[in-house]
C-alpha cells in the first residue's frame, strides 16, 4: 500500500523498472563476455587458472605457470579491453549520431565516416605501423566528418541530406580503401579484409590502451552533453529557441564522432552495425533520455562486441572469421526487426 | 520581470526583392498581450521570428529592455523569451513531463535555482495549462490539444519575461481554444509581456490589450480592440465584406464575416 502511493507521487518516469531490468542484463553481460573472452581460444586454459593470471598481475597470488601468463595476460586481456572499448566507443557514437541527427539510420559507418577513416588508417599503417594507423584513421575520420557537414551545409542541418550525402560516400570511400591497400605494400598494410570487416586479432596491449584512453576521454565529453542532445530531440528550432547554438553543437558531435571511430578504425578496421543497432536496442531499455541511452549504449556496445568476438574465434574453428561478419550477420536481423516492428505500431 | 520592454523599430525583412516585413514598428510591456492579426502571407510569422532573434532584419532593430537582439547570444535569448510554435516534431519519444522539463534548460547553469525550485516551475507551469494528469503519458501518444498544451506548458516553463506565440489556437476545437486564451491572458496579468499571432479575431477582441493588423509585410492599423476593429478596415485587409458588432454575451466586439454566397469576382 505505501509502496504503491509513494510511486505515483514520484512524477513521471515510466521507464524505471525496464531501465533497472536492461542494467541487471547488461552487468550479467559484461561478467559474461569477459568470462568468454578470457577463456575462449585455440588453447584450452581452465577458467581458474586464467583467473588466477590476472590476479597475480594486481598482486594477488602467485604467477601460474609460463603459458597461461602469455595467452591469457599478453594476448586475451588487450583483446578484450580493446574490444570492449571499440565497441563502447561505436555505441556511443551511434546514439549521439541518431539523435542529433533525428534518424534510425545515422551510423558511423552508413555516413561514410568508417570507411573515410579506413582510408586514413591504411595509408596510416604503411607510414607507421599500428600508430600510425591510428593517427591517420582520426585524421581522416574528422576530415570526413568535417566534409560530409560541409557537403550538407546550409541555414540549418537537414538529416535526410546528411544520411543521404553519407550512404552515397560510404560506398566511393569503401572502395577507395581497397584502392591504397592494393597500391601499398602488402606486408606493411593489413589486408583489405582488415579494414572493411574488422578484426581484433593484432591487438596488443599498446593499442589497447591508446584506444581505451582516447575513448574514455571523449566519452566524458559525450556524458556532458546528454541535456543538449535531449533538447535536440525536439527539433533544430526548438532546441535554438531554448538557447542551443545547433549550427555548432551539430558540427562538434559530427566532429567528435569522426575522431572517436577514426581511433577504433585504426585499431581494428570498421566493424558494421554495432553503432547502428546497439542506441536503438538501448533506447527501448532505459528510455530516449540520453542522461541514461549514454552510459548504457558504452555497456551494450562493448560487450556486443565482446561476445561477437567470441563467436568470430569459435564459429568456425580453428579458422578465426572477421568480427564485423558477426556484428553485421547478427545486427542486421535485430535491425530489420526493430525497424519493421516500429512502423506497426 | 515588471521593468521589461520589447521594442521593434522600423523593421524591415526580404527576401530578394520581396518585402515580407517593411518598416514595421511594435511595442510591448509587461501585463500585455499585443495580437498580430491579418491574412495569410501578410508577414505576421516572419515578425515573429524577427523578433524571437531567430531571422535578422535588413534594416532596424529588435530590443528587449535596453540590449538589441542582434547582438546577444543564442543562450541569452533564451533567458528572456520563450516561443511557442507548432513546429515539436509529432514522434518526441519523452514523456510530456519530460517535453516541460526541457523548458528549464536555459537556466541550467543558474546556480541560485535549487532543483526543487526547478520542479516547482515545472509542475506550475503543468497545471497552470491543465496537463498534470498526463505528464506521464509519452508526448508522442498525446492528442493534438493535448501536446498543444503541453507545448504551451515548456515554453511558460522557460520562465521569461516575453512568450512569443504563433498562432496558438490553430487546429483546437472551441473548448481548448478558450482555455488556451486564457492560459495566455492570465500568463500576461501575472507580469510577462505576450506577442501572439492570431487567425481568430474574436480571440483577439476577447483577449488581446492591443491590436496589429497587418497586410502586405505592413502595419495597417495598431491600437485598442475598439480602434482598431472597424468593419472598412478589416474588409479591406482581408478582401472580405465584415461587420463588427457589440458582443450579446460579454462587453466589447465580436467581428462577423458577411459570408453569404456571392459568385466569384
Amino acid at each position: 500500500m505505501t509502496t504503491d502511493t509513494t510511486r505515483r507521487t514520484r512524477p513521471g518516469d515510466p521507464f524505471r523498472g525496464r531501465r533497472r531490468l536492461t542494467w541487471v542484463a547488461l552487468t550479467g553481460l559484461v561478467f559474461v563476455s569477459f568470462g568468454l573472452a578470457i577463456g575462449t581460444g585455440t588453447v584450452p586454459i581452465p577458467m581458474s587458472d586464467a583467473l588466477g593470471v590476472i590476479a597475480s598481475h594486481f598482486g594477488l597470488g602467485e604467477l601460474p605457470d609460463g603459458a597461461a601468463n602469455a595467452v591469457v595476460w599478453n594476448i586475451r586481456m588487450p583483446r578484450w579491453l580493446l574490444g570492449f572499448t571499440v565497441g563502447a566507443a561505436l555505441g556511443i557514437v551511434g546514439a549521439v549520431l541518431q539523435g542529433s541527427l533525428r534518424n534510425e539510420l545515422a551510423d558511423p559507418h552508413l555516413l561514410g565516416i568508417g570507411p573515410g577513416a579506413a582510408i586514413g588508417a591504411a595509408l596510416g599503417a604503411s607510414a607507421g605501423g599500428t600508430r600510425g594507423a591510428i593517427a591517420g584513421g582520426v585524421f581522416a575520420g574528422v576530415l570526413t566528418a568535417f566534409a560530409l557537414r560541409r557537403l550538407a551545409s546550409g541555414p540549418t542541418i537537414d538529416p535526410t541530406r546528411i544520411i543521404l550525402l553519407g550512404a552515397a560516400l560510404s560506398l566511393a570511400l569503401g572502395a577507395w580503401v581497397g584502392f591504397v591497400v592494393f597500391g601499398s605494400d602488402r606486408g606493411s598494410v593489413p589486408p583489405l579484409e582488415f579494414w572493411l570487416l574488422g578484426s581484433l586479432s593484432a591487438a596488443t596491449w599498446s593499442t589497447a590502451t591508446t584506444t581505451a584512453v582516447f575513448v574514455t576521454l571523449s566519452t566524458a565529453g559525450l556524458f556532458m552533453m546528454s541535456k543538449t542532445l535531449d533538447v535536440l530531440a525536439l527539433g533544430e528550432r526548438e532546441a535554438s529557441y531554448l538557447g542551443v547554438d545547433t549550427h555548432l553543437v551539430g558540427t562538434v558531435l559530427l566532429i567528435v564522432s569522426g575522431a572517436i571511430v577514426g581511433v577504433t578504425v585504426g585499431a581494428v578496421g570498421v566493424v558494421a552495425f554495432v553503432g547502428l543497432v546497439v542506441p536503438l536496442l538501448i533506447r527501448k531499455g532505459v528510455g530516449p533520455s540520453f542522461r541514461h541511452v549514454l552510459p548504457a549504449a558504452v555497456v551494450g556496445g562493448g560487450v556486443f562486441v565482446l561476445l561477437a568476438d567470441v563467436a568470430a574465434r569459435s564459429i568456425i574453428n580453428p579458422v578465426e572469421i572477421p568480427v564485423g561478419l558477426v556484428t553485421a550477420a547478427v545486427g542486421g536481423p535485430v535491425f530489420l526487426w526493430l525497424i519493421a516492428r516500429k512502423s506497426n505500431v | 520581470m515588471s521593468d521589461f520592454k520589447l521594442t521593434a523599430t522600423s523593421l524591415t525583412y526580404a527576401i530578394g526583392s520581396s518585402m515580407l516585413v517593411d518598416h514595421v514598428d511594435i511595442e510591448a510591456v509587461p501585463g500585455q498581450v499585443v495580437a498580430i492579426l491579418g491574412p495569410n502571407g501578410a508577414g505576421k510569422s516572419t515578425l515573429l521570428a524577427l523578433l524571437s532573434g531567430e531571422l535578422t532584419p535588413r534594416s532596424g532593430t529588435v530590443s528587449y529592455s535596453t540590449a538589441n537582439v542582434a547582438d546577444m547570444s543564442n543562450a541569452d535569448r533564451s533567458l528572456q523569451r520563450a516561443m511557442f510554435s507548432q513546429r515539436i516534431p509529432v514522434d518526441v519519444p519523452f514523456t510530456a513531463r519530460a517535453v516541460v522539463e526541457l523548458g528549464r534548460f536555459p537556466h541550467r547553469h543558474d546556480r541560485s535555482l535549487s532543483p526543487q525550485q526547478d520542479k516547482t516551475i515545472v509542475d506550475d507551469a503543468l497545471a497552470i495549462t491543465d496537463t498534470t494528469q498526463f505528464g506521464d503519458r509519452i508526448y508522442s501518444t498525446l492528442s493534438g490539444g493535448e501536446r498543444t498544451r503541453v507545448a504551451l506548458a515548456r515554453v511558460l516553463a522557460q520562465d521569461t519575461p516575453l512568450v512569443l506565440l504563433d498562432e496558438p489556437t490553430t487546429a483546437l476545437d472551441v473548448y481548448h481554444r478558450e482555455r488556451v486564451m486564457n492560459i495566455i491572458r492570465t500568463s500576461a496579468d501575472n507580469g510577462r509581456t505576450i506577442v501572439a499571432v492570431l487567425h481568430d479575431l474574436n480571440a483577439a477582441a476577447a483577449y488581446a490589450n492591443t491590436i496589429v493588423v497587418m497586410a502586405d509585410g505592413k502595419v495597417k492599423a495598431t491600437g485598442s480592440v475598439d480602434e482598431v476593429l472597424e468593419p472598412e478596415l478589416l474588409s479591406d485587409v482581408y478582401k472580405q465584406p465584415m461587420a463588427v458588432i457589440e458582443h450579446p454575451l460579454r462587453p466589447g466586439k465580436l467581428v462577423l464575416t458577411d459570408d453569404r454566397p456571392r459568385p466569384p469576382r
